[in-house]
């Protein structure tokens, strides 16, 4: 089932008619969790990405972007960083420090 | 001592005695002062050994080894 | 205002775009010569009160028919009958430059000549007597150094000198002694009335046998042809010479004649700068690195770091995006208003072509420079032999780097840059390659299934994956000139080295926006205009009735138990209608992805800001704080949101699986089944090259958030059933293959001239792709090979059939030379 999500998915999300770049904004939502949500300049959906919190360079969370290209979690309490990955030259990194409610 | 230009060592003076060459190529070369007469030195190959770089009428220009081979040429020493 | 008409030429790497440039200032127009894609450029420029338009030749060695560029800038002047032409010359090379120029004082308009670069030939210490060139030539030569911005008042003035005592011009003439007498025999057949160029010029031209002359002169009469032979027939037997060499050996022998009364070299064989600089870049154990070097610099400086501009780009750009939404009428809930969704599909495609524009920009200018500082045919003589093993050419290089030989790239420019490639065939060849190579979008796209499929073998997957490019465009470069492109034009190797110079800085930045000029006005307005298409297909024929009621229905539960929720909370009554619902839902969508674009604190201050003066009651519940009713509240519209997203992420699906595109994949399936792909995969990849938010998960439940460990266990029952890792590289296989996106396929167009090259541009590559990634499924089926098997085996015969085809020698069938028509002869 994940297999076909993704392959089916990853076809989707990609090879447009003119690719793009890669964005994702990250919300302190006020109840001590946040949420990221990422995406494509091209408005291609970003669900099944790579999603993973480092902290003091180890990886603490390790999962992929929700079918509604988001992700929410449960705020850290020291600095960490967030990284989108969707391969080479498509990697976001946003410091827990810039994170604002 | 008449050669072909492909034979030609780096660094060596050469005049030209006549083309053998037709159509496309000899206009080219015509066109580029490959006329019987002119004075050819060979600079350097390619480090793949194709093509040569040579230097004729102040200008260098760079030909492959099968076109060379066209040309024919004889050796001289410039003083 | 008076006219005058100005043409000019000159040799390449004379520095006449230099001086194109330093004349007609920015007013500039490019369009292309009729019928070819070979560049005009017109610039205007006043000079006391005369306008002048200054047309821009194709920089030719002669005034021959043998090339492209030589026939259309002989049609020029047969045509447009310019009224001066202005031949620049570069000083430091005057023997061969003289060469053209002896055939365009020939042809009987007044020619006036430049001699560019003299702070060049001054460097080199070769003196120049000016006033004896310029009597022996018997015209005006003008001093100039373009690069340095010198001159360029003297030329126009000198222009406008030639054109007032224009009717005093005296043809210029070389006495060719034997060939005399046939020029004038041809010259008396010549029709004075109905031929107005000068009759010299054109028998000479004839005995040459220029076929744009002969054809022209033919229009008057018609048997001239045979008369024409005849007479270089006689020249032949009596003078055991043919016309051609004889003519070519007459000009140089003036050439030189003229050189030594007025040229003095002081320092004939001291090594010029371009000469030592040479000795290490043409080094022959530091060349091939050296170019690998450069062209890693240029990859990274305009690829990864303008990518990296992009970030602020972007911002920009989703900012116009939003204030559009703004604009537009808004969504019910899950009734999104058609007009909404098309304007937002279009904006998003915009968006992202215009994206690309600064990375390009940096490209293009990158490229320039290397282009003025001559390192083009450096590259070109450096790597030709093996390049010309496939059919393809020195300058190969750069295109299929810029198209992503390394990591990734784009095809665009990559494209884009084949335009200086001499050999045509080569550059047709260099042209339908560059698609194949490593287009940065794709990467994603691998990362995600190999992350899915190959987690421990990722890193040998993406060698794979990176590798095989090229040598899949050797491949298919050697089978299209032994097949399809085997009649093009090849030219003969012989290619000059310009010594290095400087570019400057307005013409760099003039070539680079008149680039991206083009990429706007040409790639940017058809890709619209397809996407418009796309979109249709994707919408139509919409839902059927039954499915429209259950998403109906869909919705108004989700709803209905939102209100259900809702009623306890203390605020219900600013939430109790589905008009308040749905503005509340509207605003919180909108207020994030606002937010999404703001990367600043102060950014992200402003719009609080601004939606709090909007609606103070819906602020508090998007931002609740400590108070647990708003907390509730904000629960509430966010598990909405999400269902709303879910029902339109259906709705979308389901629309999409209708669409005519939906029934297009359906009806490949009988093919494309032998690749592993069934119906879904299809329409996923047809909409895939369309793209966007048309996710055609029907492949799909949830995908929930923090639940790395159930996705491991899922795969584990995954690899019994559904997909294995053998479809997961059929689907690698195919999308190696296919092109990459419609922009490239706009490109090529432009750069062929033709649609049959994009047709096939597009058809030949998804075809291939089918064919393989078929072969290797059914073949990787029939041995139970595992996905990275099958990469592999795939990966070693390609790699294998590119060495075999390289081994086998390249037939030049389009020139002839030497001995019996055979091109090499063996030495002793």
């Amino acid at each position: 089932m994940i297999k076909k999500i993704i392959i089916g998915l990853a076809l989707m999300s990609t090879t447009s008619l003119f690719a793009h770049t890669a964005i994702m904004s990250c919300f302190d939502n006020g109840d001590d969790t946040i949420t990221c949500e990422g995406g494509f300049s091209d408005g291609s959906s970003a669900s099944g990405v790579k999603f993973t919190l480092e902290q003091k360079g180890q990886v603490v969370l390790d999962t992929r972007l929700s079918e509604d290209s988001d992700i929410t979690f449960d705020k850290l309490r020291d600095e960490y960083t967030v990284v989108f990955s969707a391969g080479e030259g498509h990697k976001i990194y946003v410091n827990s420090s810039d994170i604002t409610e | 001592m008449r050669s072909q230009l492909d034979t030609i060592e780096v660094g060596q003076n050469v005049r030209i005695i006549k083309l053998h060459t037709r159509g496309k190529l000899m206009h080219k070369l015509l066109d580029m002062g490959f006329v019987p007469g002119s004075e050819i030195k060979v600079i350097r190959v390619a480090p793949l050994n194709d093509p040569m770089e040579l230097k004729i009428h102040n200008y260098h220009i760079s030909l492959r080894k099968s076109e060379a081979n066209l040309i024919e040429v004889e050796k001289y020493e410039k003083n | 205002m008076k006219k005058i008409k100005v043409a000019l030429a000159g040799q390449p790497n004379c520095g006449k775009s230099t001086i194109f440039n330093l004349v007609s200032g920015i007013e500039q127009h490019i369009a292309n010569y009729p019928g070819v894609t070979v560049d005009k450029k017109v610039g205007f420029f006043k000079y006391d009160d005369y306008k002048i338009e200054i047309v821009d030749l194709p920089g030719t060695y002669s005034f021959s028919s043998y090339s492209l560029e030589e026939r259309v800038a002989k049609e020029f002047i047969l045509d447009d009958t310019p009224d001066i032409i202005v031949n620049v010359v570069d000083a430091s090379n005057i023997k061969r430059n003289l060469y053209l120029t002896f055939q365009l004082l020939e042809i009987g308009i007044p020619v006036i000549v430049v001699f560019n670069m003299m702070d060049v030939a001054k460097r080199r210490s070769i003196e120049i007597d000016i006033n004896k060139i310029s009597s022996m030539l018997g015209t005006q030569v003008i001093e100039a150094s373009g690069s340095k911005g010198i001159g360029s008042q003297s030329i126009m003035k000198g222009i406008l000198d030639a054109y007032k005592n224009r009717e005093q011009y005296e043809e210029f003439k070389i006495n060719y002694e034997e060939l005399e007498i046939h020029i004038k025999n041809i010259e008396s057949t010549i029709n004075p009335k109905s031929i107005v160029l000068n009759k010299r010029w054109l028998s000479i031209k004839a005995l040459e046998s220029d076929q744009t002359i002969i054809e022209h002169l033919k229009t008057d009469k018609k048997d001239i042809e045979e008369k024409i032979l005849k007479e270089e027939t006689e020249f032949y037997e009596k003078n055991d010479k043919d016309t051609i060499s004889f003519l070519a050996k007459m000009r140089y022998e003036s050439a030189d004649v003229i050189y030594h009364e007025s040229v003095k070299e002081k320092e004939k064989d001291k090594l010029t700068i371009t000469d030592k600089a040479d000795k290490i870049v043409l080094n022959k154990y530091l060349a091939i690195p050296i170019l690998i070097g450069l062209m890693f610099l240029i990859y990274e400086i305009s690829i990864v770091w303008g990518y990296k501009l992009t970030d602020y780009t972007w911002p920009i750009l989703a900012g116009f995006k939003n204030i559009v939404i703004d604009i537009l009428p808004k969504a019910q809930f899950t009734d999104v208003p058609m007009i909404t969704e098309l304007v937002i599909w279009i904006v998003n495609s915009g968006n992202a072509l215009i994206n690309y524009i600064p990375i390009f920009f940096i490209l293009f200018a990158l490229i320039a420079i290397l282009e003025d500082i001559g390192y083009m045919p450096r590259m070109a003589f450096v790597l030709d032999r093996i390049f010309k093993r496939f059919g393809l050419h020195g300058q190969s290089t750069l295109p299929l780097v810029l198209g992503g030989a390394m990591v990734g790239g784009c095809a665009v420019p990559g494209v884009m840059a084949t335009k200086g490639i001499a050999d045509e065939r080569a550059r047709m060849a260099t042209i339908l390659t560059v698609p194949y190579m490593n287009c940065l979008a794709k990467v994603p796209f691998y990362t995600l299934l190999l992350g899915a499929f190959f987690k421990f073998e990722m890193t040998l997957m993406m060698f794979y994956i990176s590798t095989i490019t090229l040598f899949v465009a050797f491949i298919v470069a050697k089978i299209l000139t032994s097949t399809v492109l085997k009649t093009r034009e090849t030219a003969p190797f012989v290619m000059e080295l310009p010594p290095y110079h400087l570019p400057t800085i307005k013409g760099i930045i003039i070539r680079a926006s008149q680039r991206v000029w083009v990429y706007m006005k040409k790639v940017v307005t058809i890709v619209l205009a397809v996407a418009i298409v796309l979109f249709a297909m994707l919408q139509f024929p919409g839902l059927s009735d039954e499915k429209t009621a259950y998403y109906e229905n869909q919705s108004i539960n989700a709803l209905n138990k939102f209100d259900k929720k809702a009623m306890s909370i203390k605020y219900y009554e600013e939430i109790d209608s589905s008009t308040e619902v749905f503005a509340l839902l509207n605003y919180y969508d909108e207020y994030k992805s606002k937010r999404m674009n703001t990367s600043s604190k102060e950014g992200a201050l402003s719009v609080d800001k601004k939606y709090l003066e909007q609606n103070k009651v819906f602020y508090k519940f998007i931002k609740p704080k400590k108070d647990k009713e708003a907390r509730k509240v904000n629960k509430l519209i966010r598990k909405l949101s999400k269902d709303r997203k879910r029902i339109l992420r259906n709705i979308k699906n389901d629309k999409v699986e209708n669409s005519l595109l939906g029934m297009a994949g359906r009806g490949m399936e009988p093919i494309t089944k032998y690749a592993g792909f069934d119906w879904k995969i299809n329409v996923a990849f047809l909409s895939s090259f369309a793209a966007r938010e048309s996710a055609v998960a029907t492949l799909g439940s949830l995908y929930e958030n923090n639940k790395s460990d159930s996705i491991r266990a899922e795969k584990a029952m995954e690899l019994n059933s559904g997909y294995t890792s053998l479809h997961a590289t059929a689907i690698i296989i195919f999308m190696l293959l296919t092109p990459p996106c419609i922009a490239t396929m706009i490109v090529v167009k432009i750069q062929t001239g033709k649609y049959r090259w994009m047709m096939f541009a597009i058809f030949f590559p998804v075809t291939l792709g089918i064919v393989m990634s078929s072969l290797v499924f059914s073949i990787g089926l029939l041995n139970d090979w595992s996905g990275v098997e099958a990469m592999t085996y795939y990966y070693i015969s390609i790699v294998s059939l590119a060495l075999i085809l390289g081994l086998y020698p390249n037939k030049n069938t389009n020139w002839r030379g030497g001995f019996n028509g055979s091109s090499y002869i063996k030495n002793k």
